[in-house]
């Protein structure tokens, strides 16, 4: 095993210990937060309508509500340490299960909306940068301020009135055609075309931090000696950008891709309650509104989880692109 | 060749004339087998077990998938499922029926008198939110052979046949006998003796329901196959509906805002018939144990000065109506017009609070009330809007507060910290089901929907009680009347508007909304042309 390998293995794991801290705290929070929140679990259970008081009573054992807070806390927290993150008030199922049914469609939305739309913005940015002050530079400015700025929920919204109820291009809503339903790779191929839409709602916000952020790094690259040096040796301006100003100019890119995970997170909630895609945010959405305090802190739990990963997979990748950072 | 060319005309017309009137028959009758109906719902069920289950939600599916004995038809009486004939005693406390031959579970065991039963005394009578209502009533069933039901009573129960209709989805025994009901795997996967057969339930995106060749019912259901589309958000909905993504969005799932424009709409079929069991009232509670409520001529004036057809047309889309008092009058059978009325006054309703000593203030105040309401829901949040500027004008200051569904109920009914609450209530199943729970002061008690206005009348109690034990239809409606008569004078709640509750689907579906008070989750004899 070679030497830079190995205290890289040694970082991960440093790294891992220190987020344990961190999760605890996180399910802590949730855990008060959710307590505080007024509303009582046991009416959503129970249901509208005439309730008996027995019922109730019957329903708050079963969960149970009964119980004191802290004990409550105690209980979920030792279920928790052993990867049991309890059982959902509202739809009578271990926690765990009902995620792990869930991420597949997130992470197809995310991954998409992230690695297109990732690659889109830097090229955009780089071409910017090249051009700088030329219309289309002005223009890709001006995109990407509306990009980050207008709300997904309202992007969506015009995307379907456009794209599906206008041109009826795409489909409005959902992962599946439920009228002639395909199996095997022809369900694979109906899930991407009914994407379209929810990840280019996603992933516009993405595009547009991406390509401004390219474009600035990009023009201080451009700005700096090695670049003339790389000039003055005679390479060509392909060759220049290629080894020269794209490497460098990607180092923050590739720090605000994996800070923005979470951002993207919260936002792959909203995008899928306007898509009605089958993912973790609309279960995480589902859960607050009916106070089901186990399904809700699990789903925050495992974003933060994805999100510490993203975080180390981002320092890892950026010793890969970045030869000065040792890790020692 | 002119001769040729007429020859020609004359076919053409010979065609068209056996055409046009062949392709009307077929598109105004006889309903074609085939074809899907997808259905757009708000939110995943629960269970998929209705005999477990107060929700709506929970219900829109089971009932296609579960029988009950009876159905309701618009007018609340009971049309056959399961049981093709019944009989009550004369005394109120036998009901007999009769269930129909060879209707069979979805496994291929046959229905019989045992499933009834085991789904009433075992799972409704103790595992049902209402289990406490119909345990007070219902003291057994007995099976004297596979195809007879009999029903034993405490107490004559007036409501019986409504609750029947309502709430009593019956199980099949050998597959929940001996086991955790409310855990049952057969929940999530089940299996019914209804017209479509459960097939798969994809979390957060649809549940498929397949058509039952062996229902019990010969040549029903027409569709091959029901989905039910899961869509959150509800401009989303009214979208999938209108580029024909779904076929069909009803009550809670459909938007009263977009209402006008669907009925505007090329092949769109929009009504308010076949939704009578959901007849709904927009209620203003006040809370009693305030001071300031507890005089009448304090509540008499806020009547006054609301103009509810204000409300029917900018909060409801002009879909509903006024409403008089505490029984909505799609529910026939009971409904009392002639009560106290409280027309749009506002002069009245300053003299009112004159003579109660509440004079307007240098500023124009006379007092200052909050006002609470769930935000989450349009016509509440609307509603409470206008009525905080129409009692502006008579110099009550409003503190609206329009908070999240949770924070509404934990304050209005949990912990009692209100003065007035805008809601809307469903109130058409039955009276003894859902609108005494409103009023009977033994409901005063800190859980959603009971009676949050802390209101006490024996008399109303009484009447209430007389209601239900009754179990004749006329001596029903004799109480219920003279209770409305009350309820309308006294004032503890002010029945501000009669909502409209709107089923949408596309024009190429047929037989939908025809007979029954719960046409929303009916569907067995829709058919696409």
């Amino acid at each position: 095993m070679s030497k830079p390998f190995e205290s890289m293995l040694r970082y991960a794991a440093r790294r891992c210990v220190v987020a344990l801290p961190t999760l605890w705290l996180i399910v802590t929070v949730m855990f008060l937060l959710v307590q505080m929140a007024p509303g009582d679990p046991a009416t959503f259970i129970a249901g509208e309508g005439d309730i008996s008081d027995e019922y109730l009573a019957q329903v708050r054992s079963e969960y149970g509500l009964d119980k004191p807070v802290l004990v409550q806390y105690g209980v979920y927290l030792s279920k928790v340490i052993r990867g049991d993150l309890g059982y959902s008030f509202r739809y009578r199922a271990p926690v765990l299960g009902l995620i792990a049914e869930r991420v597949p469609a997130t992470l197809l939305l995310m991954l998409i909306a992230i690695g297109l739309f990732a690659i889109i913005g830097v090229l955009l940015g780089a071409a910017a940068a090249r051009r700088q002050y030329s219309s289309f530079d002005l223009g890709l400015v001006v995109l990407s301020v509306c990009g980050w700025s207008i709300p997904i929920f309202w992007f969506g919204q015009m995307l379907l009135i456009v794209f599906a109820l206008t041109l009826r291009w795409f489909p409005t809503q959902g992962m599946f055609d439920l009228r002639s339903p395909s199996y095997g790779i022809g369900r694979f191929i109906d899930a991407l075309y009914h994407a379209v839409l929810p990840v280019t709602a996603l992933g516009m916000r993405f595009m547009a931090l991406n390509a401004r952020m390219m474009r600035t790094s990009m023009i201080e690259a451009l700005s700096q000696d090695y670049i003339t040096t790389a000039r003055s040796k005679g390479l060509t301006e392909a060759e220049v950008m290629r080894y020269h100003a794209i490497p460098n100019a990607l180092l923050p890119v590739v720090t605000l891709v994996g800070m923005n995970i979470g951002t993207m997170l919260a936002g792959s909630v909203l995008t899928e309650v306007v898509f009605g895609w089958p993912g973790m945010g609309r279960l995480l959405y589902d859960g607050i509104y009916s106070r089901d305090y186990p399904l809700v802190i699990g789903i925050i739990l495992v974003m933060a989880i994805a999100v510490v990963v993203c975080n180390l997979i981002t320092d890892i990748v950026y010793a890969f692109i970045d030869p000065r950072i040792r890790y020692d | 060749m002119r001769n040729y060319m007429r020859k020609a005309l004359l076919v053409v017309i010979a065609f068209t004339l056996i055409l046009i009137p062949n392709g009307l028959t077929i598109a105004a009758s006889a309903p074609s087998r085939g074809g899907t109906m997808v259905v757009g719902i708000s939110t995943d069920p629960g269970t998929l077990n209705g005999a477990i289950s107060g929700s709506f939600f929970d219900k829109i599916v089971a009932s296609n998938v579960f029988s009950m004995l009876i159905r309701l038809d618009r007018n609340m009486k009971p049309v056959p499922d399961l049981a093709k004939e019944w009989t009550v005693s004369q005394d109120g406390l036998t009901y007999t029926f009769h269930l129909v031959s060879g209707a069979k579970w979805h496994d291929g065991k046959p229905v019989t008198s045992e499933d009834v039963k085991f789904t009433v005394e075992d799972v409704i009578m103790k595992l049902h939110p209402r289990a406490g209502t119909y345990s007070q009533f219902i003291s057994g069933v007995d099976t004297p052979d596979p195809h007879t039901v009999v029903f034993r009573l405490k107490k004559p129960f007036g409501a019986l046949m409504n609750g029947l209709g309502y709430d009593f989805f019956i199980l099949p025994k050998h597959v929940y006998s001996g086991t955790d009901v409310k855990n049952n795997p057969a929940n999530v996967k089940p299996i019914g003796s209804g017209p479509f057969k459960f097939r798969e339930w994809l979390r957060g995106s649809h549940i498929t329901l397949e058509r039952n060749p062996a229902y019990f019912r010969k040549d029903l259901p027409y569709l091959d196959r029901l989905v039910f589309r899961i869509i959150p958000d509800a401009s989303s909905r009214t979208m999938a509906l209108e580029a024909g993504d779904i076929d069909y969005l009803a009550y809670l799932a459909l938007p009263s805002s977009a209402v006008p424009r669907l009925k505007a709409g090329k092949n769109m079929t929009v009504t308010q018939d076949g939704l009578e069991s959901l007849a709904s009232i927009l209620m203003l509670t006040f809370n009693l144990d305030r001071d300031v409520l507890k005089d009448a001529r304090v509540r008499q004036a806020i009547a006054h000065a609301i103009d509810r057809q204000y409300l029917v047309d900018y909060a409801d889309y002009g879909l509903g109506r006024p409403a008089t008092g505490p029984i909505s009058s799609l529910t026939t059978w009971a409904y009392e017009p002639n009560v106290r009325k409280y027309e749009y006054n506002p002069a009245l309703a300053e003299r009112l609070l004159d003579e109660a000593n509440y004079k307007p203030g240098p500023d124009g105040v006379r007092l200052t009330l909050r006002l609470i309401a769930d935000t989450g829901v349009e016509l509440n949040r609307k509603s409470a809007e206008i009525i905080k500027e129409q009692l502006r004008q008579v110099g009550i200051k409003v503190d609206l507060q329009l908070a999240e569904r949770g924070v509404m109920l934990d304050r209005v009914y949990t912990k009692r910290d209100y003065d007035m609450h805008v809601h809307g209530f469903s109130t058409g199943a039955d009276p003894a089901i859902d609108v005494a729970r409103l009023y009977v002061s033994s409901n005063i008690r800190p859980v959603s929907f009971t009676n949050g206005s802390g209101y006490r009348n024996p008399l109303v109690d009484e009447l209430f009680q007389k209601g239900e034990a009754s179990t004749k239809v006329e001596d029903r409606a004799r109480h219920y009347r003279e209770v409305q008569k009350i309820l309308v004078s006294d004032l503890p709640v002010i029945h501000l508007v009669e909502y409209g509750t709107t089923a949408a689907w596309n024009s190429h579906f047929h037989g939908l909304h025809e007979w029954s008070a719960y046409s929303y989750y009916i569907f067995w004899d829709a058919w696409r042309d």
